[in-house]
Parts: structure tokens; C-alpha cells; sequence
């Protein structure tokens, strides 16, 4: 009895020591969003003087630095407007494009045999080295092709990497649907076509879903190649909240109230789909 | 009669294995045909073949007098019931039986027209906006059927449609089968490893072991007249009787002899050519139904058990050291377990089989 009480209590223990760690970051972040400049490096969470400002600057720098004393003199920012749509644009691209190729290379995965001593394991290869020694390359072969600091550079690179976590994902899902269903199709009357988008599409749907917000979860977080490869054009959320620095410090509340608004976004995405992953989990109980 | 289905001389191996061996028939417009074998016996490749989901390695196949061999499945003017996945679970029942029709561009009026009516004939009606996964098994297989019912195919394939449903469904579902096929008049190639359906349904059944065609006829033929010791094997339940031998002709009579157990077959000699069969080793068989309790038989031996069947007796009737046979009878009297019998077979339903081919001996009169 004692001892499952022990038990308990130690259970407790790690899972809230567990919780702490992950969330005293979290938390930190939105207290910090909301204190005024001279709360930022005092050590308690709520703030006494709670305030928008650090959001307002976001969107309105020029008439807000100077409320920050000598580092919001010396800072020169941008407003966050552009590079927040230029992460959804590249995010949103860069995951549809993945995920589409990524679903026609995981069916013909799935149902072709290819000859030959090429296989999908290949497509695991750029996963196996460290992203940094791409950079260096990178950035030659897009500083000739004239697409630093693009969309459509950004947007290539990304899915180009994450199209593989699509493949991999997907194709579990593909070999899972029974070949009869595409040969009914078939038989039936469906061209190969369309016994891809009206019969194997929407019954890996929730496979579509998980790999699209694996793939946009992992995009919009994307820091080393977007800060290489953009500069004004092109520049992400993550880029950006590395902008506010002053002459003597960064400006936290800015940078904290920015990674709010950036955490919130993806959030709001995966509730909004939450229903789509459901079913994932109940496919494969269609016989019922 | 005109034939719908042509197959002639398909061949299949899968690697080392093949799954079809040089088979030919033809199927007839409006019947029912089945191919009936064992698991593995390559019938369910040979209906993928004609489907166009396998590609022969030799062989045509022609559909409605036009070769269809290099046609892709969905220009050969077939449909197909497959054994499981009947239905596309993401769809309503309604939209699974209109899907033949959408992706062929039938006008919306059309598809409502046909659905409904296919619903109809099949007793879909109250499941229309259902979706289709969460129904029964037997109504999957028959949302299956309405699906190729609408596309109005030249021949409907059916491959196992029923082994998935419980056996008192099988029943009613066959039957319901064979009224609908009936009604709409198609043409139904049926693949099935089970042969009381194939002595059900089908107006002609193919029997194939190995990969052949070993015998193709009518029920009747299939099972009072099988041409071939698998074939005779295979069907009727209980199966027959089969007695080993060696088969000796002495002076005029020929004589089945094993062991100390020998069986006249002089009846058999007025059917069949047997003088090739001599002194060679035969089995004989006959169904437990063509042979009765007579004190004039030519066979005796000892009753091991008694079973009742429906209105009649089924004997055990030990002949020989290690050779049961089993035959019915009406008669009460007289029987119990270890008395003698005698009993006589019916000469034109007794078999006779060359034990190293498996094949009969040619009937008397024949080339």
C-alpha cells in the first residue's frame, strides 16, 4: 500500500519536474511579451506594468523604438508584417509542394517495382549529414542561379529536404490500402488517373495530414538555411526575431511578443486539423 | 451459342511456379460458368488474367469476339467482385455504386437512374446514404455486385464473392444470386473453391487442378460423370468411395483384386473399354448413393458404424483389412454395428480410373 503510494508520488515527481522544464521556457516567453522595457531583466513572471507595446513595435518600429531607451535608438528594424507572410508563403509552398511530389513518389514506391540499384533508401541520404555542410554549396550554386534571398529559393530548398519525411510517411499509409481497391476501380472504368485522385488520394488522406504538418511544423521553425540564404526579400519569421539588436543588448520583449505570435500560428493549424489526424488513427478499421 | 469469353491456351508462371497451365474454354452468353479447384489451383489467376490485372505469359483472350490480351482492364468491358475489400470505405453506399459511372461522365440523371435501380434489385435501398464501410459483409458483397451492375459489363467476374460470409448468409446469398443473374441476364464468369456452390450456381463448371483445366461440364456431368480421379476426388460431399487395386481379367471376367478383397467389375466391361487396364493398377469409385443393401451383392463385409443421414443410414461397412466403404441405405432391418451385409453398385455409376494418369478408360464404342 505505502509502496503504491511511494510509487505514485514519484510518478508525479518526474512527470512535473518534466513539465516545468518544458514549460518555465513557454511561460517565460509570454511574461516577457508583456512586461514594459524595465521589467525585462527582473526575475518574477508577472509583470507589474503589463503592456502591449512590445506587440505594437512588431508592426510599427519607427514610432515605438524610442520608448526603448538607448537600444531602441541604436536598432534598426523592420516591421514583422513581411517577413510573418513571407514564412506562410514559403511554410504553406514548401509543404504542399513536398507533400504532393512526396505522394507520387511514395505510390510508385508502393506499387512499382523500379530495376535496378537505385531504391528509396537513397532519398534518406541527404538526412544523413549534418544540414551545415550543405550551406556553403548552397549558397554558390543559388548565388549563380541568382535566387538569394527568393521565395522561390527558399521554397525549392525546403521541399526539396522535407519531400523525403513525406515519402517515408505516406508511403506507410499507400501499403496499407488493399490493391483491390485500385483494380475494382480500374475495372469499373477508372483510368490509372483517376483511380489515383478519386480512390488512393482520399483514403490517405489522413497520411496527407500527418505529413503535411510534420513537414510545416519543421519548415516554419527553419533557422540555419533561412538566415544564410535571405536578407531583406525573403526573410522568415525565425530570421527576423534575430533583428531586434540594439547597439548594447537584444530587445527581448519584441523578440518574445514575435515568438508568441510565431508559436500560436502552428498551433492554430494543428487544432484546426486535429479531427483529419483522428482519423488517421482509425484507418485500417474499415471491415469493421 | 454464342461465346462471350474466349481463352485459349493462357499460360502463367510466377517464377518457378505456374499458375496456369495451357488452359482453354470458352464461356457462353448469359451463363453462368465457374471455375472450381483447391486453393492454388491457378483459378483466381486465370480470371485476373481475362480481367487484365495479370498479363498471360502465352494465350489470347477474347471478349465479345475481340481480343482484348494487350487491352488494360478498363477497356475489356468486364467488371469484377472481388473476394474482400468489396467496398471503397470513404465513400456512401451511393456514391461506391455510382463511381463505375462517374469516372465514365454519365450524365447525373443517368447515374440517379441506375443506382436507384440497381439498389433496388439488390435490396439496397434503405442503405443508399449509409457509408459503406460500416455495413455488413453481405451487403458489402452485394454493394460490390451493384457496382459492376451499373457499368453494365459484357461479363461479370466474381472471384470468391462469398467465402467471407457466414455460411447461413452464404445460403440465401447464392441463391439470390443465381435470381438476379437470372433477372438481368448477364454473363457470369464465377471463380470458387467450394463445389456445392459450383453445383449450385452454375449452368457449366470448369474443374482445375495444378494449374489445368481437368474437366469441363455441367454440374450433372461434373458429378455423375467425372472424366478424371481428381475431378471424381474433388466433388460431392461425402466424396466417393475409392477402392486400389490391381484390375485382372480372367478368362472373360474382369476382377478387381486387393489383397484377399475382390471386386467383380464384369457391369463395368459393358460401359468401358477395360483391356488396356489390365494388370495394371485402377481405382475404383462410386458415391455412397449408387450402391445398396442387397443379399444378392457381390460385396460383403461388416458394419463399422452406423450415421444418420436426414432420412437414411449411412454405413460403414468395413471389405477389407484397411478398406471402408460407405453406403446408404433405407432398410432398418438387419443392421447393427458388426452384423455381415451384402450390397451391389449401380454398374452405370460405378467409375474406373488408371491410377498412375488419373484418367478413365475410354467408353466401348468410342475412337
Amino acid at each position: 500500500m505505502e509502496f503504491r503510494i511511494i510509487a505514485r508520488a514519484l510518478r508525479y515527481v518526474v512527470i512535473g519536474v518534466f513539465a516545468l522544464w518544458t514549460l518555465i521556457p513557454l511561460a517565460w516567453i509570454v511574461s516577457l511579451a508583456f512586461k514594459s522595457y524595465a521589467e525585462w531583466r527582473v526575475s518574477y513572471f508577472i509583470p507589474k506594468n503589463p503592456t502591449v507595446d512590445n506587440f505594437l513595435l512588431l508592426f510599427n518600429p519607427q514610432e515605438l523604438l524610442g520608448r526603448y531607451g538607448v537600444m531602441g535608438a541604436t536598432a534598426i528594424i523592420e516591421p514583422a508584417t513581411k517577413p510573418l507572410l513571407n514564412s506562410l508563403i514559403i511554410t504553406a509552398a514548401s509543404t504542399v509542394l513536398a507533400v504532393f511530389v512526396g505522394f507520387f513518389t511514395a505510390y510508385g514506391a508502393s506499387r512499382y517495382r523500379v530495376p535496378g540499384p537505385f531504391t528509396l533508401f537513397f532519398t534518406l541520404l541527404t538526412r544523413m549529414l549534418p544540414p551545415a555542410i550543405f550551406i556553403t554549396p548552397i549558397m554558390v550554386y543559388y548565388s549563380n542561379l541568382r535566387i538569394l534571398d527568393t521565395h522561390i529559393g527558399l521554397i525549392a530548398l525546403y521541399s526539396a529536404v522535407t519531400v523525403t519525411y513525406a515519402i517515408w510517411i505516406l508511403k506507410g499509409f499507400i501499403d496499407a490500402i488493399p490493391i483491390e481497391w485500385e483494380e475494382a476501380a480500374m475495372l469499373e472504368g477508372a483510368t490509372p488517373i483517376k483511380v489515383l485522385f478519386k480512390v488512393v488520394l482520399p483514403l490517405v488522406r489522413p497520411g496527407l495530414v500527418v505529413a503535411g504538418l510534420f513537414i510545416f511544423l519543421l519548415t516554419w521553425s527553419e533557422l540555419l538555411f533561412a538566415l544564410v540564404l535571405t536578407n531583406i526579400n525573403a526573410v522568415t519569421l525565425s530570421v527576423h526575431i534575430s533583428k531586434y539588436v540594439g547597439a548594447v543588448g537584444q530587445l527581448f520583449g519584441p523578440q518574445a511578443a514575435l515568438a508568441l505570435i510565431g508559436s500560436i500560428i502552428p498551433v492554430v493549424i494543428g487544432y484546426t486539423i486535429q479531427k483529419h489526424l483522428v482519423t488517421g488513427f482509425t484507418f485500417g478499421m474499415v471491415r469493421g | 451459342m454464342e461465346a462471350e469469353v474466349v481463352v485459349n491456351n493462357i499460360s502463367k508462371r510466377f517464377g518457378d511456379t505456374v499458375a496456369v497451365d495451357r488452359v482453354s474454354f470458352e464461356v457462353y452468353r448469359n451463363e453462368v460458368f465457374t471455375l472450381l479447384g483447391p486453393s492454388g489451383c491457378g483459378k483466381t489467376t486465370t480470371l485476373r488474367i481475362i480481367a487484365g490485372l495479370e498479363r498471360p505469359d502465352t494465350g489470347r483472350i477474347y471478349i465479345g469476339g475481340i481480343d482484348v490480351t494487350d487491352l488494360p482492364p478498363q477497356k475489356r468491358d468486364v467488371c469484377l467482385v472481388f473476394q474482400e475489400y468489396a467496398v471503397f470505405p470513404h465513400m456512401s453506399v451511393y456514391e461506391n455504386i455510382a463511381f463505375g459511372l462517374k469516372v465514365r461522365k454519365a450524365s447525373s440523371d443517368t447515374v440517379h437512374r441506375k443506382v436507384v435501380e440497381a439498389a433496388e434489385t439488390l435490396g439496397l435501398t434503405q442503405y443508399l446514404s449509409s457509408r459503406a464501410g460500416g455495413i455488413s459483409l453481405s451487403e458489402q458483397q452485394k454493394i460490390a455486385l451493384a457496382r459492376c451492375m451499373v457499368v453494365e459489363p459484357r461479363v461479370l467476374l466474381l472471384d470468391e464473392p462469398l467465402t467471407l460470409v457466414d455460411a447461413r448468409t452464404r445460403e440465401r446469398m447464392r441463391r439470390e444470386l443465381r435470381e438476379i443473374q437470372r433477372k438481368i441476364g448477364i454473363t457470369m464468369l464465377y471463380v470458387t473453391h467450394d463445389q456445392l456452390e459450383a453445383l449450385m450456381l452454375s449452368d457449366r463448371i470448369a474443374v482445375m487442378n495444378r494449374g489445368r483445366l481437368v474437366q469441363v461440364g455441367t454440374p450433372i456431368e461434373i458429378y455423375d460423370n467425372p472424366q478424371n480421379l481428381f475431378v471424381a476426388q474433388f466433388i460431392g460431399s461425402p466424396t466417393m468411395n475409392f477402392i486400389e487395386g490391381v484390375l485382372r481379367k480372367y478368362g472373360e471376367s474382369f476382377i478387381l483384386e486387393r489383397d484377399d478383397l475382390k471386386i467383380p467389375l464384369d457391369n463395368l466391361a459393358e460401359y468401358y473399354d477395360l483391356e488396356r487396364l489390365v494388370d495394371r493398377e485402377v481405382v475404383v469409385g462410386f458415391r455412397p448413393e449408387d450402391s445398396s443393401i442387397d443379399v444378392k451383392g457381390t460385396i460383403e463385409g461388416s458394419i463399422e458404424l452406423i450415421e444418420i443421414v436426414g432420412d437414411k443410414l449411412a454405413l460403414h461397412i468395413r471389405v477389407s483389412r484397411d478398406v471402408i466403404l460407405k453406403v446408404y441405405t433405407s432398410i432398418y432391418e438387419d443392421i447393427s454395428i458388426g452384423s455381415k451385409v451384402r450390397f451391389l453398385l449401380n454398374p452405370s455409376k460405378v467409375h474406373v480410373f488408371d491410377k498412375a494418369t488419373g484418367r478413365k478408360p475410354l467408353l466401348i464404342g468410342a475412337k
